[in-house]
């Protein structure tokens, strides 16, 4: 059985382990370490990988440490190209996770006994499939426009609490103003003697219009959270400054 | 003379075959169903004036089967209606993992407050919300399950084309 697997503007095929560039018909073989790693992030994917179980040799060969893993990783993401990078996401604390359609993943080739009954039942399920599915079929989709968390970034509260801001962006561009916000949130929360805020998510909106920032956290066992959206339409915005944080009780 | 009849009995029973796969697609299609409330705080940023316009907003949007309902209703202060937009739609894609949904628009009510400010929020959401269009010049609107825990009812949802991130209550219906 071949597997091949579109990953962006790449191919994967994990027989010959080789990863394919088809905009500039780049062919990397894949050392060990990055063919194992990928090799696996496919057969899980969707799945949240650990490190040390991504480092567990297949054949009979050493076990690859954590460093190795991350550079594999790294490596792999530096061919994939900055805008599909996000096709393997970091996991903090977890590891590591491939988010890639199941229609990008080709299985070829079947077992050749029974071929004239195999080709028969294909076509009618194909025929069926294709009946239903008449309607809805999109024949212009572009790729999966999935938009993953361009930032990471932690504030550290008083107390050493950590909290992990998650900021969103839709375009490489334009981008200084959610820069700006993460670096006053991360001063706004130093400011905390506590909070119930584990994880705070925010996005601009395309044009720089609205800002957007969710809390999310528990208190007394229960999920507890809060969506502030700020829209700035001058030219000169400022969405976040600290007596903002104090009035909107940021911390709470 | 064996064969004669397994090939008689392979025809009926790949015609069963069809009819049962189409059967759980069908059922797995429609099987679809979701409903979050969002409730956000807004502030309207006024160069003018020194203070926020504030308004609070409920988004309630509900998915069944291929049908999708997506309400927003902004609210003063002091409880009175400051607005709303009632849009429905048709899922039109929903990822193999339930957690990217497309759904086009097919009706979209948008009403202002007579008295009082609107909140800017409302007029930037009617405007962006016709934004993306699919072939058929309905408007798109896509969301993306970011995070969320069934089991404490909440979910994190990342919207297109406006690229907003919300945190929405998970309703069991």
């Amino acid at each position: 059985m071949i597997i091949i697997v579109i990953l962006g503007n790449c191919k994967f095929d994990a027989d010959k382990g080789e990863l394919i560039n088809e905009t500039t018909h780049e062919v990397w073989i894949l050392p060990r370490a990055e063919r194992q790693v990928l090799s696996k992030l496919v057969d899980k994917n969707g799945v949240v990988i650990s490190k040390l179980e991504l480092g567990k040799a297949i054949d009979n060969g050493n076990d690859l440490t954590d460093s190795s893993v991350v550079r594999a990783i790294f490596m792999i993401r530096t061919f994939l190209e900055p805008q599909h990078e996000y096709l393997i996401e970091t996991v903090k604390g977890k590891g590591y996770r491939l988010y890639v359609r199941k229609n990008n993943i080709k299985k070829i080739g079947i077992n050749q006994e029974n071929s004239r009954l195999l080709i028969t039942l294909a076509a009618a399920l194909s025929l069926s499939i294709l009946a239903f599915f008449w309607d809805s079929i999109d024949f212009n989709q572009q790729n999966n426009p999935i938009v993953k968390q361009s930032k990471q970034v932690e504030a550290t509260l008083i107390d050493g609490t950590v909290v992990t801001i998650n900021l969103f962006a839709n375009s490489k561009i334009n981008n200084q103003q959610i820069d700006i916000i993460s670096k006053s949130l991360v001063d706004g929360f130093f400011h905390c003697k506590s909070t119930y805020w584990s994880d705070i998510y925010v996005s601009m909106t395309y044009d720089q219009q609205v800002l957007n920032i969710t809390l999310r956290g528990e208190k007394n066992g229960l999920s507890y959270m809060r969506n502030l959206k700020v829209s700035d339409l001058s030219m000169y915005k400022k969405f976040v400054y600290p007596t903002w944080f104090e009035e909107v009780d940021i911390c709470a | 003379m064996r064969n004669q009849y397994l090939k008689l009995l392979i025809i009926p029973m790949l015609v069963l075959l069809c009819g049962l796969l189409v059967t759980y697609l069908f059922w797995i299609r429609t099987d679809h169903s979701m409903m979050l409330s969002c409730h956000s705080e807004l502030f309207d940023r006024n160069a003018i004036q020194a203070i926020d316009s504030r308004h609070t907003l409920v988004a309630d949007i509900s998915v069944k089967g291929s049908k999708a309902q997506v309400n927003y209703r902004y609210f003063n202060l002091d409880g009175s209606s400051a607005g709303n937009i009632i849009m429905q739609a048709k899922v039109d894609d929903i990822s193999d993992d339930n957690r990217h949904f497309r759904l086009l628009i097919t009706d979209k009510d948008v009403r202002l407050n007579d008295e009082g400010s609107t909140p800017a929020h409302l007029k930037y959401l009617a405007y962006v919300n016709g934004l993306s269009m699919n072939e058929d010049n309905l408007p798109a609107l896509n969301f993306e399950v970011l995070d969320y825990d069934k089991s404490k009812d909440y979910a994190v949802i990342l919207f297109q084309p406006s690229n907003t991130v919300c945190g929405c209550q998970l309703i069991k219906v």
